[in-house]
């Protein structure tokens, strides 16, 4: 398969990777009230652009160069421990890993090079890779580059929230995914910051791992908390 | 070769793959048909025999899970909840990427499972299990529905290996004729089959039950 329809596969909703359960706290947020709207979600989005987004562009970009420059399994199990330092609930971090496992499974259709490659983001762990380093991965098998790792998973965070809330709210689909057309510069700064940086992580392995942002939202973590406390959820997260 | 209707549903003659011990049973069906009171009697009847794992994917998530926990015929441990984000036939056709997780997961704790049986969560007469998740699917619907569900097909209606309709109980009372819904099954099924159960009834989910034992014979045979 081509780099850019490989790349449009994986950014596809429609790509069997187990994302549509997901929407990153917001079905708990609705039930305490405070998205109600298209104007709540959008903030909604915007709060989480800026913690789990950032942090999540950053993770792929590093484990697109891992990936790009065969790095040994030592650094994968590196890079996988400081994202998971970074991710403060629980739920969050075995969500990330559920999802990996589910991109792991998916990537098989792009070819057994990017199975392979979000194996290795597992570092060979039983639980799998976590979601952002698996799709790092990915993206660089497939010949995307760090800058559309990054694109893939900001954008991933940002849909989510918006599918969540067009299911949860019944928001006028257009108006939500106009939520996301009009983030896309935000969205592929925040790529093109990430890529750039990642640049330098092996050069500078592995002092560059101290440069990741650790950007966790404390009240995001809060929301996840709950939600996976509630026995009658909707979404898985 | 010649080619029946069962041809329609694809590779239902595939034993088991992977080295794979459980026969996987999808069981989808309308919100209210029974498919979880099916799932409870099935345990009930079947928990002695064999040994059974089972994934739910009710749209209330645990709900179903609790039922089938606080009835006291499956384990707790035995039983898997997977939420599916208000859209219950994606996870078991379009993307069923958290159900063959949560099944996998089960099979390796529990090897030496005979059959896993997928509930779905209830939707409409459309819904129809992908052919990677599950070895066999039944489909559940109901008299109280109405006795013209199996007229209307949808791929639930006519692709399922076993089309169950349930509440037989209740024909009278709502006017359903048992015959017109025998006779629509039939012109949409061709020849496969169709039973009809009262789970209330003394009978139960033995027609259903009987169904599934030579099911697994089967596919044990084709090995």
């Amino acid at each position: 398969m081509g780099r850019l329809v490989s790349v449009l596969v994986l950014a596809d909703g429609r790509f069997p990777a187990g994302t549509y359960a997901h929407a990153l706290g917001l079905e708990e947020a609705v039930r305490q009230g405070l998205v109600v709207d298209l104007a709540t979600t959008a903030a909604y989005v915007d709060g989480v652009l800026a913690t789990s987004g950032v942090l999540a562009a950053h993770a792929a970009a590093a484990a697109w160069q891992l990936e790009r420059a065969e790095a040994p399994i030592d650094r994968w199990l590196r890079l996988d421990a400081e994202i998971d330092a970074r991710t403060a609930s629980p739920w969050a971090r075995h969500t990330a890993r559920l999802l990996g496992r589910h991109l792991l499974r998916a990537a098989a259709a792009l070819g057994p090079s990017a199975e392979a490659a979000a194996r290795r983001a597992a570092a060979d762990g039983p639980a799998g890779p976590q979601q952002v380093l698996a799709l790092g991965a990915v993206v660089a098998a497939v010949g995307g580059g760090a800058d559309e790792a990054a694109l893939l998973a900001v954008l991933g965070v940002a849909s989510a929230v918006v599918q969540g809330a067009v299911r949860l709210l019944g928001l006028d689909p257009v108006a939500a995914t106009g939520l996301l057309a009009g983030r896309a510069d935000h969205m592929e700064a925040l790529a093109s910051e990430a890529a750039a940086r990642s640049a330098t992580v092996l050069e500078d392995w592995p002092a560059s791992l101290a440069e990741l942002p650790a950007t966790a939202g404390a009240m995001l973590d809060h929301l996840l908390e709950c939600q996976a406390a509630r026995p009658d959820r909707l979404f898985a997260s | 070769m010649t080619r029946t209707l069962d041809d329609r549903t694809g590779p239902r003659d595939v034993g088991p793959r992977d080295g794979r011990q459980t026969l996987r049973v999808g069981i989808g069906g309308p919100v209210g048909s029974g498919k979880t009171a099916l799932v409870a009697s099935l345990c009930r009847l079947l928990g002695e025999e064999l040994e059974l794992v089972v994934v739910t994917n009710d749209v209330y998530t645990t709900e179903d899970a609790d039922f089938l926990r606080r009835r006291g015929v499956l384990p707790v441990e035995r039983i898997v909840a997977v939420q599916t984000g208000c859209c219950p036939h994606t996870a078991i056709r379009d993307d069923i990427a958290a159900n063959q997780d949560a099944l996998e997961g089960l099979e390796r704790r529990f090897p030496g499972a005979d059959v896993a049986l997928v509930e779905s969560g209830g939707d409409n007469l459309t819904a129809i299990f992908s052919q990677a998740l599950v070895d066999r699917q039944i489909f559940v619907v109901d008299v109280a529905g109405g006795d013209k569900v199996p007229r209307k097909g949808g791929p639930g209606v006519t692709r399922a290996d076993l089309l169950v309709v349930n509440k037989t109980d209740l024909a009278p009372l709502v006017g359903a004729d048992l015959d017109v819904m025998a006779r629509d099954a039939r012109a949409q099924r061709g020849e496969l089959p169709t039973v009809f159960t009262s789970l209330v009834g003394p009978e139960g989910a033995e027609p259903v039950a009987g169904w599934l034992r030579a099911q697994l014979a089967a596919w044990r045979d084709r090995r």
